[in-house]
């Protein structure tokens, strides 16, 4: 038997004025653990915003066990959401906000003080629900925020930077956490710009580099896809049109862009250790002064250079 | 599920983070200053028996224009507009809209504990000023006369609360949009010709005064001829009505982006 869709996306894309926030992502996610990745300002962010409801898409549709999510209040009986912000009531207690959270889920006074002592217990915080919130450490309310979103027991799960502050012990207890969701049944979707914890979740990941999925499957997938990528390089020297004219014979350039006024050029290549070995025997016989060499996708070479194995 | 589901959790919570606010506490001690006043008054009339001054006219000709026509707005104007800017200020917005509470209870639940809170603040100060102004005139009139004070006062906190609490789910700099509105428009549109001050929230509110307040001398007077009771009770009423559904209509549609990040 097929499983149910949790998550389905068409063409979402959003744009804040001039600036593209995502562009045309489509995504179809069955129960499980999936990691949302991509450095600072790739749009992440974004998507889980969308998909929690707190934004609409400008085109493209988006559902939720088939349902819409924008104002759709009854929808998150089924969803839980665990922003990246650190915002917080300062003068209530974690108890005090759990249960708060819990009657919010409509849950009666009885029944919202027992899963609010349930969720605490979870992240491990029910000796300081009785402490401020604004008491707490970085690591603690960001647990605090993990124990508000899953006081519902909620199918799916939407954490946004779940571990930012965590110290290592409540780490390894956060990501049992996760997996006990995933062997439940559930979905969990944990957005992220750091490879190794998305990596201790999951083997799902969706890259997401300028609001566009650049790659989406698990890791070993993604890894083939990167081997085959293009790459931009760019180099600033005295004499670009010549080091341009000495690469180009190379099989490992696939394309190569000359501009005399800057004195760059920007090679492509999609075997970036061959491409460089052959450049810097290059360089080093024709003796080009060499400013700067930069990748203009940079961003997301760290992260394709864990993947890759670098 | 009602669209008005789940109003009480939404009421109780932040009545009780109201008691505790700074807020409440500064508005609060502001509120006691007329009165504070009246009583030193009253303790020099005691202590000087020549000392003649009638606290009841100090009461219609001071404290009723500084309450109708400026403490009532600014507090709620601050408790008004705090319903979802607060929120959107400390970015705990977020945990409110991705529960199972329709964000109609979300706005209406706040907005009734804010103004429970303004309002108790208004009524205690105020009923304090009129019992110290009236203690030897407690007559069954003068009871009348406080009833019908209050009664406005209440009204005039409800009209200026929701108008202020529509203003600040549109607007982030509401505070600031709200000053020029309740120093600026509320005054000034009372010396336009004709009958535009009926475009003023202040005009209805003080038709419903069972005092005049002074004429001469006052910026904030009143120039002309009051609409009836039963007109000022009408459009306040659909005033608060008119402003409190802007209100959630923009709370339900408007995306509220709480992170600078894109």
């Amino acid at each position: 038997m097929a499983e149910a869709t949790v998550l389905q996306t068409d063409q979402l894309s959003k744009w804040y004025g001039n600036i593209l926030g995502i562009s045309e992502i489509s995504l179809s996610l069955t129960p499980g653990v999936y990691g949302i990745l991509g450095p600072n300002g790739a749009g992440k962010t974004t998507f889980l915003k969308i998909i929690s409801g707190q934004l609409k898409p400008n085109l493209g549709s988006i559902k939720i066990f088939g349902q819409p999510v924008f104002n759709n209040p009854s929808l998150f009986a089924r969803v839980g959401f665990c922003p990246e912000l650190d915002s917080y009531y300062q003068d209530v207690t974690g108890g005090q906000f759990l249960r708060f959270m819990a009657r919010l889920h409509r849950f009666s006074p009885d029944s919202a003080r027992l899963r609010a002592r349930q969720a605490l217990e979870a992240v491990g915080m029910e000796d300081s629900s009785d402490d401020l919130i604004s008491t707490y450490s970085l690591g603690m309310r960001q647990r605090i925020r993990i124990a508000a979103s899953i006081v519902h027991e909620p199918d799916l799960l939407l954490l946004d930077e779940p571990l930012r502050g965590i110290d290592p012990l409540w780490r390894a207890k956060i990501l049992a956490l996760i997996e006990g969701y995933r062997r439940e049944g559930k979905t969990v979707i944990v957005s992220s710009h750091i490879l190794p914890e998305i990596e201790s979740m999951t083997n799902h990941i969706t890259l997401i580099h300028q609001g566009k999925v650049f790659a989406h499957g698990d890791i070993q997938q993604i890894r083939s896809l990167i081997d085959t990528h293009p790459h931009q390089i760019s180099i600033t020297c005295s004499r670009p049109r010549e080091l341009a004219r000495k690469m180009i014979a190379s099989s490992s350039v696939l394309g190569v862009q000359v501009s005399e006024e800057k004195g760059t050029v920007i090679f492509e290549t999609n075997r970036r250790d061959s491409f460089f070995t052959q450049l810097m025997g290059k360089l080093a016989r024709g003796q080009y002064p060499v400013e700067e060499i930069f990748s203009p996708d940079d961003n997301l070479q760290s992260v394709f250079d864990y993947l890759i194995g670098d | 599920m009602p669209p008005i589901a789940n109003i009480r959790p939404v009421f109780t919570f932040f009545l009780n983070r109201g008691w505790k606010s700074r807020r409440t506490r500064v508005f609060f001690l502001l509120s006691l200053i007329p009165f504070l006043i009246l009583l030193a008054v009253k303790i020099v009339q005691i202590l000087s028996p020549d000392f003649k001054t009638f606290l009841y006219q100090i009461f219609s000709q001071a404290v009723v224009p500084f309450y109708f026509t400026m403490f009532i707005q600014f507090i709620a104007l601050f408790f008004g507009s705090s319903v979802i800017n607060d929120e959107r200020e400390s970015k705990t917005l977020i945990y409110l809209t991705t529960t199972q509470t329709p964000k109609l209870s979300i706005l209406l639940g706040k907005f009734t504990a804010c103004y429970i809170l303004s309002a108790l603040i208004v009524l205690v100060g105020f009923v304090l000023c009129f019992v110290v102004s009236y203690v030897n005139r407690l007559t069954f009139a003068s009871m009348e006369l406080l009833l019908g004070l209050t009664a406005t006062a209440a009204l005039s906190l409800l009209v200026y609360s929701a108008f202020f609490c529509a203003l600040g789910t549109l607007f982030r700099k509401s505070i600031l949009f709200g000053i020029f509105f309740i120093l600026g428009w509320e005054n000034v549109i009372q010396y336009f010709p004709g009958s535009t001050q009926k475009f003023s929230l202040n005009h209805y509110v003080k038709s419903l005064l069972p005092v005049e307040l002074p004429k001469k001398g006052g910026f904030l007077s009143f120039n002309l001829q009051p609409s009836s009771t039963l007109e000022a009770l009408i459009v306040i009423s659909l005033l608060t009505l008119i402003f409190l559904t802007i209100a959630i209509l923009i709370f339900q549609n408007k995306e509220y982006d709480l992170s600078d990040q894109v």
